[in-house]
């Protein structure tokens, strides 16, 4: 069974060479993205070198890409502990059982589930806002050098990220349940989101600092009015509108205020 | 360019500057949804390294920061895009250069002709920032069709079938990057950006007040995201301490 091995074995190693090849495959999850099996072909083009590597019948690889051709959807940046996961259920399924082939699909649509919801949570709504916030009030003071830096960190880091995913995912197997259950994550959640408020914070102070101390004067009460007016008006829609299509809302006031 | 607008003789040659355009807007917008997904791609990165392309990174940031204050709080959540920035970015700063004008980075309440400008790139990028939303859609339908065409290989077992529609989903990304680039481009240089010079004075006047309304608009709907009764607390003291910093420091 694929379970108790998983649990009392430790895995053969992937080769180096299959690792790296599965790991830049993973950078291009979404290119393929569609609307009926979202990242499907992305994850089976990511797994192709290592069943490339398997000496196994034509019917069997048909089987395996039936396995792994249905829906799939998760969080990019955390897929690779999933995909890990897979390689190494994959690697242990040797018998090819119906069972283990079931087993394989529940822990896969399970597992992508639960990393969705945990990286929509701290990437989107935690990470994502803090950041580009951090580096729009670098722009603001024009530390322009300090806001590539500082994405480019980003970048780099959330690339090691996901190569250490990999090797996490395959190293744990199904034990990658206990990992989900660390209170870390909630806690990186929680911290990334009370950021985002306070860079929002720190963002409307340096705009009103820089807006009192400007070449133009303090706004008059017309102005102010109409600033707090802006603030308010996601609010005053009942539809949750981007923040582009709120700028587009404020147009009209903004030519109003050219007229007062 | 009349109206007091100050204006730069670029010395790069353009149709370098526009390759490196092109070339950078294909690889963001493969970063953007397709690849690595590294950032780079968001309006302000984006905005500075167009900027550097072009010879002007003060016009890379006079265009990046409000559209990145504008669109902070869009999340990709089932990769649902709200729109598609990076063409957009890249061809205001792009246009705006090429065409011998400079942007002045500022968020101010100024009213002059220099930010009335400002404002209304910034409301060309935002037109196109929604517009590319459809293309985007159209892309994935693209996807989907090529993944039917996937399940071929199922009955064969053929993988490089599966590498091969992989491969040209990306492609079709970097195209459709270039091409919006190229589109909006000519529609900012043949249409957009001596339209301006034809608008009343008043009009001008009021879109030197739309960067000024940029801020208030992010700070409105990243409240609105997080939950005014779960932030105000934060960003009240947020703003006080940047606000009590800066004065501090003067």
């Amino acid at each position: 069974m694929v379970s108790s091995r998983s649990r009392t074995h430790g895995p053969e190693p992937l080769p180096r060479s299959v690792f790296a090849r599965v790991y830049l495959r993973t950078l291009a999850l979404q290119a393929s993205w569609n609307p009926q099996r979202m990242q499907n072909l992305g994850l089976l083009v990511s797994l192709v070198p290592w069943i490339r590597r398997q000496h196994i019948s034509r019917m069997e690889r048909r089987r395996f890409c039936r396995r792994h051709y249905e829906y799939f959807n998760t969080n990019p940046y955390l897929a690779n502990y999933v995909l890990g996961g897979l390689l190494r259920l994959e690697t242990e399924n040797q018998d090819r059982s119906e069972q283990a082939c079931h087993h394989i699909k529940t822990y896969k649509s399970t597992l992508a589930q639960s990393f969705a919801s945990l990286g929509d949570q701290l990437f989107w709504l935690g990470l994502k806002p803090t950041i580009l916030l951090f580096i729009c009030v670098l722009a603001m003071w024009g530390h322009l050098w300090w806001v590539l830096g500082v994405t480019a960190l980003f970048g780099l880091t959330q690339l090691e990220l996901r190569r250490r995913a990999l090797a996490a995912g395959y190293r744990f197997g199904l034990d990658i349940v206990e990992l989900l259950s660390r209170p870390i994550w909630h806690r990186a959640i929680g911290l990334a989101k009370r950021a985002g408020m306070s860079l929002t914070g720190v963002l409307a102070g340096c705009f009103l600092a820089q807006s009192m101390t400007s070449s133009a004067g303090p706004p008059s009460e017309v102005q102010w009015s109409a600033l707090a007016l802006t603030a308010a008006l996601p609010f005053l829609t009942r539809h949750r509108f981007s923040g582009a299509e709120v700028f587009l809302l404020a147009l009209p006031l903004a030519l109003i205020l050219a007229y007062v | 360019m009349d109206g007091g607008m100050v204006t730069v003789d670029s010395g790069e040659p353009v149709l370098v500057t526009l390759v490196g355009l092109v070339f950078l807007a294909a690889v963001l917008s493969l970063d953007d949804t397709s690849l690595a997904q590294t950032w780079l791609c968001q309006p302000l990165p984006a905005g500075i390294l167009a900027g550097i392309v072009s010879g002007d990174t003060g016009t890379g940031l006079a265009v990046g920061l409000p559209l990145q204050l504008l669109i902070v709080s869009d999340l990709p959540v089932g990769h649902t895009h709200i729109g598609e920035h990076v063409s957009a970015v890249v061809a205001c700063v792009g246009a705006v250069i090429l065409t011998g004008h400079r942007l002045v980075p500022t968020l101010h309440g100024e009213i002059n002709a220099e930010t009335g400008l400002l404002g209304w790139i910034i409301l060309a990028a935002v037109l196109f920032h929604l517009a590319g939303r459809w293309i985007i859609n159209l892309e994935h339908k693209f996807h989907l069709t090529w993944m039917l065409e996937g399940s071929w290989s199922l009955r064969d077992g053929t993988l490089e079938r599966f590498e091969k529609i992989q491969l040209r989903c990306l492609v079709i990304t970097s195209f459709r990057g270039m091409v919006l680039f190229i589109l909006w481009l000519t529609l900012l240089v043949i249409a957009w950006i001596p339209l301006f010079n034809r608008l009343p004075h008043r009009i001008v006047g009021g879109l030197s007040h739309l960067p000024w309304l940029v801020p208030a608009i992010a700070v409105g709907v990243l409240c609105e995201r997080y939950g005014l009764r779960n932030c105000w607390h934060y960003v009240f003291g947020g703003s006080v301490l940047a606000y009590g910093v800066i004065r501090l420091l003067g």
